[in-house]
């Protein structure tokens, strides 16, 4: 089943290891302290129990949910990124005033 | 040849491990949750220590771990996470580390030590627990003679498995093959 894993972690050098942890296990970094990806149960709690010893006595939170496919259709993504349209015409609006602004001192 | 009480648990889980322990020995991969669940037993044993009786509703017992035990009569071999032994009698504790329940194969694997502690002890043993970590429940098993007669025909099934060298089939519950350590020398499932 398609599984998210989230985690709120203080400590740098924890919070790395849970990073790579996802990462061998096979799941897809796609947010900061967020991660995406298939694994079956079995695999699931192999994750867990490993996360669980990472974490140890150290301050944090993880968060395992495995995600069913109906629902995982439902899912909403609401995306800006910064090439968008509208930074880019205030981009242009700055280049052009400080061309203007250079005509004028020439 | 003297069988381990492990071997009860994992021809219940399908009958090819044995095949792939005895007949046709290959390396064993060892599971990251092998290695888990051999330190959650030495935690386990540490805090057991300190714990009253009353997860398994007992006022009094003595608490014994990692107990050597074997049977030349049932030719079967163990080592025993824990018992209690109490003015009544024995009963046996298997300790798993898992998140889902306990199986069939771990009740009689909890069986077969019941049937050992019964002839180190000369007692009948009449219940045993299934401990899980993390959750920290315990589930209670009785001991019936049928579970009792069904361990003794699963020790002669798998002696009789080891002796004819039959490749066995593999389990019906395909979704055991998926992960299991043994995938990659039959050939012939999902």
């Amino acid at each position: 089943m398609k599984t998210l894993v989230i985690y709120d972690i203080p400590e740098d050098k924890i919070r790395n290891k849970v990073f790579e942890a996802c990462k061998d296990y096979g799941l897809e970094h796609f947010q900061y302290s967020a991660f995406f990806g298939q694994l079956s149960h079995n695999r699931r709690e192999e994750l867990s129990q490993r996360l669980r010893r990472t974490l140890g006595e150290k301050e944090g939170k993880i968060f395992i949910c495995p995600i069913c496919d109906k629902d995982l259709n439902l899912r909403i993504e609401i995306t800006v990124t910064s090439g968008d349209a509208d930074a880019e015409e205030i981009d242009r609006h700055v280049r052009e005033a400080g061309r203007r602004k250079k005509a004028r001192a020439g | 040849m003297t069988l381990k009480v492990g071997d009860i648990k994992q021809y219940l889980y399908c009958p090819r491990i044995i095949y792939y322990t005895y007949v046709a020995p290959v390396d064993r991969k060892v599971t990251p949750k092998m290695v888990y669940g051999k330190e959650e037993h030495i935690e386990f044993e540490r805090l057991e220590r300190r714990r009253t009786l009353r997860a398994y509703r007992l006022a009094e017992g003595e608490r014994r771990f990692r107990t050597p035990l074997e049977s030349p009569r049932l030719g079967l071999r163990g080592v025993l996470d824990m018992h209690v032994v109490t003015s009544l009698g024995c009963l046996p504790v298997e300790v798993k580390y898992t998140a889902s329940r306990p199986g069939l194969n771990h009740k009689y694997q909890l069986v077969a030590y019941a049937m050992l502690l019964e002839d180190a002890y000369g007692k009948p043993v009449r219940h045993g627990y299934l401990y899980l970590i993390p959750s920290k429940n315990v589930y209670v098993v009785e001991i019936t003679p049928n579970a009792r007669a069904f361990v003794r025909r699963m020790l002669l099934q798998i002696a009789d498995l080891i002796r004819r060298e039959t490749f066995p089939p593999a389990t019906r519950r395909a979704g055991r093959c998926v992960d299991c350590e043994y995938r990659r020398f039959c050939g012939d499932v999902v």
